[in-house]
């Protein structure tokens, strides 16, 4: 329940990502059990992509990435007076592909034997490997801009002491560097500063506009563009498994191929489209999870944070069992259903309040962040070099806050596996 | 009419309208909760590992079992042996800690083990030689990939193995017992010389053939009846609990503590589910077993 009113939230605020939210609940995260960690993340994420397309269609706002489809037909269904009718139809697709992601991902995790050799050094260099190639191409950086911060991401990710191979690696004999960088000081002054700067400085106040609604007619499940469930859920279940991208691409790639489609048929059917699109998002929310499941990879930043606190728990992923994902399906199912319930009637006030005082909701957020963590450093003996640390790359954040640092926190987490399972390879064929 | 109540309550009461700088304040004491409780604190209990190690349910339970005598324990997770024996070096804070003579390839230990700062050992991990097929003697013939822990001393272990079984045995090193078993489970190696090889045994991956242990363990050689009496040819993974700053009466009390919950229940079933060898012997049998594992 806590995953779904959060989520909503963040899915309505422009801007603030999951990740930024995360950081800022971590110690409670911590607090949580493995599945519960999970349950959260998924009915997080869940409801921050509902609720993002309902302010995107009723108000214009840009809550989540993925919600640019919603954004974008907006205006003909508004001409159409299909607003509601879309709200429901979404709401209604996402459910549908959310059970159909989870059927789809069910055999993939508990029955199919194959899936086992996936889990061979050479498949998990490979999928590092595609990670690192495809932030070079993440579409908000120039390709240069990429590769610098993929650089630095892999230096950062290397330093410290690798126990396989015994090497220390740009250390300079200090005791903190010898445990390398730590993952929270790279999040929060490359992702959550720069976002916090932006909403603070770079933005104008949100500006929302109680525009009166047109009343609500009866919706029927009938009405509901099922083909466009359909597609959206497969597109959005095949994306989720590209790395890095993926996820966020995956609601506008069921838009093009739905858009391309109904105009190969002479069709003008902006509902369908979004349907398509909003199925896709909630569908790759589940597929994003099986590199985790299966391999213990995170693909996605928000899901790297989930990952580290589940580490940090004892959790390895050969121990997620057939019932903890049932109750994971069960969760998910209800998210949706709960997050339309709560969007429906209580978005109007909800928008209004994030944009009358999105400043004070924007510096709570970041002092229970940075709190939290210096004090997870005082406890580690660790303040200084944390402090140290969080002043670097928080002025570096800002610095090029143009920039999207996802290809950085990408290849900085993937450095060290990326070293170490090409050793491997190395061993094994040469 | 809901929205036209709800612009109601938030213009005529306006209860939301926060100065940044208050809400800013409130919510940073708000994370600041939890600092009370941790300045009650008698012992600190230092681990050198990450938080999630095999270590953390039994340094939980024991700081547990401390607790109810009254002691308030706080457990830090430094995950870095360098900084954890700096650490307990450096000031007059009464500390607890755990450490593992496999650490020793990044960093001593705080302090020599003697009778005054041992609490007791932990656990064991030996290492253990196991493989997909029924009898060692079955790899003497035919090429095969072996997995080990990382480390030059079980590197050099698995090398001797090696060539006294098979120089056709490629050597490829682990990070952890995660890695090892998806590497033996796909098939990605035959033979596996590393501390989690009981747990694989158990879980019907592999056939356990031989163990570095003090001791024979059921069942098994001993790594030094293949290989030969050389140096660290019974050298396991040892983990050991002891005490800094600690007055002889509360190393008394933390000792008693430590004898009855190493005979419980709990306790053996915690070393049950880890598949590591329970500690056993005197505290000076113990100190021996300590030493040897450090040379």
């Amino acid at each position: 329940m806590l995953g779904t009113l959060i989520g909503i939230f963040v899915g309505i605020m422009p801007s603030i990502g999951g990740s930024f939210i995360l950081l800022a609940g971590f110690p409670f995260l911590l607090s949580l059990t493995p599945l519960q960690v999970i349950i959260f993340y998924v009915t997080f994420r869940i409801s921050s992509q509902f609720s993002g397309s309902v302010s995107a269609l009723l108000f214009g706002m840009l809550g989540e990435i993925t919600s640019y489809p919603a954004l974008k037909e907006r205006a003909s269904i508004i001409r159409q007076g299909d607003i509601y009718a879309s709200i429901f139809g979404t709401a209604i697709g996402s459910t549908v592909a959310t059970v159909l992601a989870l059927l789809l991902t069910y055999p993939l995790l508990f029955h199919i034997d194959w899936t086992l050799y996936l889990l061979r050094s050479e498949m998990v260099f490979f999928v590092l490997v595609m990670i690192i190639l495809t932030s070079c191409f993440w579409p908000d950086n120039a390709l240069h801009h990429n590769l610098g911060l993929i650089a630095v991401g892999l230096i950062l990710g290397t330093i410290g002491f690798n126990p396989v191979t015994g090497q220390e690696f740009l250390t300079f004999g200090d005791v903190y560097l010898s445990s390398g960088i730590p993952l929270l000081p790279v999040l929060i002054g490359f992702v959550a500063v720069p976002v916090a700067y932006k909403l603070l400085h770079d933005c104008a106040l949100i500006s929302f506009d109680m525009a009166r609604l047109p009343s609500r007619p009866q919706q029927s499940l009938s009405n509901i563009a099922w083909h466009a469930v359909a597609k959206g859920s497969i597109v959005g279940w095949i994306a989720g498994l590209i790395p890095v991208l993926g996820s966020a691409m995956s609601s506008n790639m069921a838009w093009r191929v739905e858009t391309w489609l109904q105009r190969k048929k002479g069709i003008d059917d902006a509902v369908a489209r979004l349907v398509c699109a909003e199925s896709a998002n909630n569908s790759a929310v589940i597929s994003v999870l099986i590199p985790l499941l299966l391999f213990g990879i995170a693909i996605i930043p928000s899901e790297m944070i989930v990952y580290h606190i589940l580490e940090a728990q004892g959790w390895s992923h050969d121990r997620f069992s057939a019932l903890d994902y049932v109750l994971v399906t069960s969760a998910a199912t209800l998210s949706v259903m709960v997050a339309y319930l709560l969007c429906s009637p209580w978005i109007s006030h909800m928008c209004g309040f994030f944009s009358r005082y999105h400043q004070e909701m924007t510096y709570a957020v970041l002092a229970i962040t940075l709190v939290s963590v210096l004090i997870m450093a005082y406890r580690e003996y660790s303040l200084v070099y944390y402090v140290v640390l969080l002043v670097l790359f928080s002025f570096l954040g800002i610095l090029f806050r143009d920039k999207d640092s996802t290809p950085l926190i990408l290849s900085f987490l993937a450095a060290e596996q990326l070293i170490n399972s090409g050793r491997i390879i190395w061993q094994l064929y040469f | 009419m809901a929205g036209s109540y709800g612009n109601y309550i938030f213009e005529r009461y306006d209860v939301y309208k926060l100065n940044s700088l208050a809400t800013t304040l409130v919510a940073a004491a708000f994370a600041l909760i939890p600092l009370p409780s941790w300045s009650q604190t008698d012992i600190v209990f230092v681990s050198p590992f990450k938080a999630g190690g095999s270590t953390l349910p039994f340094i939980k339970d024991f700081a547990a079992q401390i607790e109810q005598t009254g002691i308030a324990v706080d457990q830090r997770f430094l995950g870095n042996c360098r900084l954890a024996s700096q650490i307990l070096n450096r000031t007059k804070t009464k500390y607890l800690y755990v450490w593992a003579s496999d650490l020793q390839q990044e960093c001593l230990p705080p302090q020599s083990v003697t009778a005054k700062n041992l609490v007791g050992m932990l656990f064991v991990t030996p290492m253990y030689m196991c493989g997909r097929l029924s009898t060692l003697d079955q790899y003497r013939d035919r090429p095969a990939i072996m997995g080990t822990n990382p480390g030059a001393v079980y590197t050099a272990l698995s090398e001797q193995i090696r060539d006294k079984i098979n120089s056709n045995i490629k050597i490829v090193n682990y990070a952890n017992s995660g890695a090892i078993k998806a590497a033996i489970v796909t098939g990605e190696i035959d033979l596996v010389f590393h501390s989690s090889g009981k747990a694989l045994s158990r879980d019907n991956l592999v056939t356990c053939y031989a163990a570095t242990a003090a001791e024979q363990i059921k069942g098994l050689d001993l790594i030094s009846d293949i290989i030969g009496h050389v140096p660290h040819s019974q050298i396991s993974n040892t983990f050991w609990i002891a005490g800094v700053n600690l007055t002889a009466q509360e190393m008394a009390n933390i000792r008693e503590i430590y004898s009855r919950w190493t005979k419980s229940k709990e306790f053996a079933s915690m070393i049950n589910t880890a598949a590591r060898e329970a500690p056993s012997g005197t505290i000076d049998q113990q100190i021996s077993q300590i030493h040897k594992s450090l040379q």
